[in-house]
């Protein structure tokens, strides 16, 4: 006789039947709604409670692409999202995902299946040893061996997952502890140590704050790095207030961008070896820089030795081994964004504005003097200019996502961002593939936005096969291929410091990306050069997924760029 | 200059290879070691005997040491006790 308990949840009474039944309880308690997955033998219990249950899965086609859809939609909501996938390979398969939300600091929880605890080590069917795999590439993982703990585990990683700096949690599910039959789990409440179990946070150092709000409107020169911190702590709104209280000017990191809106005054643009040159320069020049949760990472602050030479630094941080890593920081401050820019906007009131208009007008001359340009050439179809277009057509409003490479930049340069969580990109790993599964996590995440996806012809044909998600569950997602025949950002760095000794980086040949699409009964257009803004306009009228493709010159640049190794100021490519 | 960590975790599974691969990615090699649970079982102190050769490195490493969730507290001490230390591995 089955061994059977009842859990009560919130909209009635659920019969739990196995250690997969309580794992679902769980997930619908902590408010998930939809999981990205793929099944296999280890998981085969996992995946039968689904099917009992009707847990909304959304079947990947690939198990990097179900990492990458998890970090899409997590991405656009905040929420945590969450993957299933199975033993060995599956496992395998999603590293590349999990690394990439490490980096990008994603909250996500990766069920992965494992062979049942007695093979575990006997290098059994489709057995790795994920633990090992991923304890660098994850803020926390476990391995289930004992049914009593399993649901304090899973409710104790979906706060760490969240909390502090968000991070990706690995769960290990033995498939006999997944199809196990539990009598009881015990009744007791979960019991975390704050201190020991989630990130520390702590209340903003005020004296610290003090200091940073004098010298910041003392400075003839200040500016602001605003970065992923500031979204992940929701803190866009407090952002913007400060800044325009004291006219102070905001650099954004590519990951980002929407922080400010494009057409602010005091937005410089992003920073870093492809940014605009008043933000570098204004890296250079600034007398004192308040980051506000960023880490001053290496495509950022391209010469940390001499990254903004003659300023005081500031670095406001939820991440206390952020502070001082790359750039040696004056005022150091562990907070979260939103507590530490509530505390500016509640202590900075009766503090008049500082003297910087000069500063101000200089900043806006380089912007004058040195506009983010291309050139047209009869015939040919621009990047630079197909992402305008669009920027026009969605009203700079859309969910923007792309892949890894010179797209990326170039989006990053012309699409009009204006609100926060509108980016989805793959900032940290830069990993080519990460666009098109992201798009569809982004897309169920919010059906009313519209979704665009900018992706090179290199990174496409890296997860192509989730074009079939897109097709099964008739999702609306304008696809555009800025299609120039080659790894265009490895050929950039080959033409420009390899004496154009283009290794390996043009394709001898590529698909047909419309047959393409069309095999995926998704409907695909190739732009003409005469016609493609109509075009264009007409796919974004179309109430369905539309693939679009244009061809754009080979040898296109992105520009500015600072060489590897260089400080902000040295941008090639500038006017 | 060589450091001593004295490392307090919780008494998991892994918690070793996490802390480890902290000191292996950053190229940091463990001269000696001595770990040990606490009399409740639950957490285990672990003593590494290292080298950082540059500062901020050092201080670094502290704070990454420091957020890891296992990580119950975590001492660092230079080598002026090493013989004590080594004497306690032998006791």
């Amino acid at each position: 006789m089955l061994a059977r308990r009842e859990v009560k949840e919130q909209d009635g009474v659920h019969t739990v039947s196995t250690g997969s039944d309580v794992l679902l309880g769980i997930l619908k308690q902590q408010g998930v709604e939809l999981i990205f997955g793929y099944p296999g033998g280890a998981v085969l219990p996992l995946y039968d409670a689904v099917y009992r249950q009707a847990f909304n899965n959304i079947l990947v086609r690939h198990e990097q692409g179900a990492v990458h859809a998890a970090e899409g939609y997590a991405k656009a909501t905040g929420k945590t999202g969450v993957v299933f996938v199975t033993s060995g390979p599956g496992a395998t398969n999603a590293v590349t995902g999990i690394a990439d939300a490490m980096l990008d600091s994603i909250p996500l929880i990766v069920f992965t299946g494992q062979v049942g605890c007695d093979s575990i080590g006997k290098d059994a069917f489709q057995e790795v040893d994920i633990l090992s795999m991923t304890a660098p590439i994850t803020k926390q993982n476990y391995q289930i061996h004992e049914l009593d703990n399993f649901p304090k585990i899973i409710e104790e990683a979906f706060k760490i997952a969240a909390s502090g700096r968000p991070g990706p949690v690995v769960i290990d599910l033995p498939k006999d502890i997944a199809s196990s039959l539990p009598d009881d789990f015990g009744d007791e409440k979960l019991v975390i140590s704050e201190e020991h179990s989630v990130q520390r946070t702590r209340n903003v150092d005020e004296s610290m704050m003090l200091k940073i709000s004098e010298a910041l409107l003392k400075a003839k020169k200040p500016l602001i790095l605003a970065g992923g911190g500031v979204l992940a702590a929701n803190a866009v709104s407090e952002l913007r207030k400060f800044v325009h209280r004291f006219d102070l000017p905001v650099i954004s990191t590519l990951v980002s961008l929407g922080v400010m809106p494009d057409k602010d005054f005091l937005f410089l643009g992003m920073g870093g070896m492809h940014g605009s040159y008043q933000a570098n320069m204004a890296f250079y020049e600034c007398d004192f820089l308040l980051n506000i949760g960023s880490r001053f990472d290496d495509r950022l602050a391209t010469n940390a030795a001499k990254f903004a030479p003659h300023a005081h630094v500031a670095h406001i941080d939820i991440d206390a081994s952020e502070l001082g890593k790359v750039i040696s920081t004056d005022f150091p401050v562990v907070a979260d964004a939103k507590d530490a820019l509530s505390w500016f906007l509640s202590n900075t009131e009766q503090m008049p504005k500082g003297e910087h208009v000069q500063w101000l007008q200089q900043l806006n001359d380089w912007r004058k003097k040195h506009p983010k340009h291309y050139e047209e050439q009869e015939g040919k179809i621009k990047p630079q200019a197909v992402i305008e277009e669009v920027g026009k057509l969605t009203n700079g409003d859309a969910t923007i996502v792309t892949d890894v490479g010179q797209h990326q930049m170039w989006v990053a340069q012309y699409y009009p961002f204006k609100r926060s969580h509108q980016i989805i990109t793959s900032g940290g790993l830069g990993t080519m593939g990460f666009g098109l599964p992201a798009a569809i996590g982004a897309k169920l995440a919010a059906p009313e936005k519209e979704v665009v996806l900018f992706v090179g012809d290199g990174g496409i044909q890296m997860t192509v096969e989730e074009l079939d998600v897109i097709r099964e569950y008739k999702l609306n997602i304008k696809i555009i291929i800025l299609n120039n025949k080659t790894l265009g950002m490895v050929r950039q760095w080959q033409d420009l410091f390899y004496e154009k000794r283009r290794s390996q980086t043009v394709f001898n040949g590529q698909p047909d990306f419309i047959k393409l699409a069309q095999a995926y009964s998704i409907k695909g257009l190739k732009l003409s050069p005469q016609h493609w803004r109509e075009t264009l306009a007409d796919v974004f009228a179309e109430k369905e997924s539309v693939l679009v493709e244009a061809e754009i010159p080979a040898l296109e640049q992105v520009y500015p760029m600072i060489a590897p190794g260089q400080p902000n100021q040295a941008m090639m490519g500038v006017d | 200059m060589h450091e001593i960590i004295i490392c307090k975790m919780k008494n998991r599974v892994g918690v070793l290879n996490r802390f480890t691969g902290l000191l292996t990615r950053r190229n940091i090699n463990i001269e000696s070691a001595s770990i040990n649970s606490t009399p409740d079982n639950k957490a285990v102190v672990a003593k590494f005997k290292i080298q950082v050769a540059k500062a901020h490195e050092r201080e670094h490493l502290k704070r990454v040491i420091a957020k890891q969730i296992d990580v119950l507290s975590v001492q660092w001490d230079d080598c002026k006790n090493d013989l004590e230390f080594e004497h306690a591995i032998v006791k």
